[in-house]
């Protein structure tokens, strides 16, 4: 078989993996039809190329089981003791709980805007007048009314 | 075990915080003064100062008498009744709550017919007065107070 020096191995893998033209595809197929060492050259990238994604895909596993897992950072000398934190959640809770309590206190300090001690949605004296009063120190609420 | 114990503190919490108006709803305690406001010499009975403090710069009267003190726990949608001097019948329904107000139906009865009724939104731990109905010496004074547990 004669060497032939026409086409570098390069362009022949570049071949064999569908990396050239079109036209550089077309002149090297019928370039091997006449060149034996070419084609014997194509043949063995050709052969190679399994080998060598399965080479790779093998590697690849390797490396994923041979490494630890990805999992979060947990240094135990540098976390809070337990206990600082079972005092922490609670504290957190007792907390929510005083909110939860703040809105069912009669605080007068809690009230930015002074409101009647009570709303009067209606009245129905049948016939009789009526008044309803707000006094100026404590916002109590009378509701007077005449009997007929 | 920490993660658990977090998340349980954590959901009792928000129990506690969302069941509170469940809660309050439960009970509504209600009291009421029967007050005789009359004139006269003057004279406050003890334990209404504070309701007399309020009606007495308003009104002409001088003398201040309990009559009658009733504290009642009443659930939502339950009336109290309390019998008031003139045959006549007072009747308070606690309707829920609306923010911090306890939603009161005051209805009083005169021989069995209405002769008021009012929905008033008491503010939770307040009061408030109905006046106006005849006594025999002056008019009663009516004093209620809602508290929601």
């Amino acid at each position: 078989m004669t060497p032939c020096n026409t086409y570098t191995e390069e362009f022949i893998s570049r071949f064999v993996d569908n990396e050239v033209s079109s036209l550089q595809h077309a002149d090297f197929v019928s370039h091997m039809a006449l060149c034996q060492s070419c084609t014997s050259k194509e043949a063995r990238f050709r052969q190679m190329a399994p080998t060598f994604e399965a080479h790779v895909a093998a590697q690849t596993l390797m490396i994923k089981t041979t490494l630890p897992p990805i999992s979060p950072v947990k240094n135990p000398t540098t976390r809070p003791k337990g206990r600082v934190h079972k005092l922490a959640s609670l504290g957190t809770a007792a907390l929510i709980f005083a909110v939860a309590l703040l809105p069912w206190t009669d605080d007068p300090g809690l009230d930015q805007i002074p409101e009647p001690s009570a709303i009067v949605n209606s009245v129905d004296t049948y016939g009789s007048s009526v008044m309803i009063i707000e006094t100026a120190n404590t916002q109590h609420t009378i509701i007077w009314f005449s009997e007929t | 075990m920490y993660n658990g114990l977090k998340i349980t503190i954590s959901f009792l919490s928000l129990i506690c915080f969302f069941s509170m108006p469940v809660l309050a709803e439960s009970v509504y305690q209600t009291r009421v003064k029967v007050i005789q406001a009359s004139k006269g010499p003057a004279h406050v009975d003890t334990g209404i100062q504070d309701v007399v403090s309020e009606i007495r710069p308003v009104f002409k009267y001088t003398r201040f008498k309990v009559l009658k003190e009733k504290s009642m726990s009443l659930s939502k949608g339950r009336d109290g009744r309390l019998h008031l001097p003139g045959n006549r019948t007072l009747v308070i329904v606690p309707e829920g709550m609306k923010g911090n107000r306890i939603q009161y139906h005051i209805r009083i009865d005169a021989k069995g017919k209405p002769v008021f009724q009012t929905g008033v939104m008491l503010r939770n731990n307040s009061s408030v007065t109905i006046g106006g109905p005849r006594a025999s010496k002056g008019v009663l004074l009516l004093n209620i107070r809602g508290s929601a547990h």
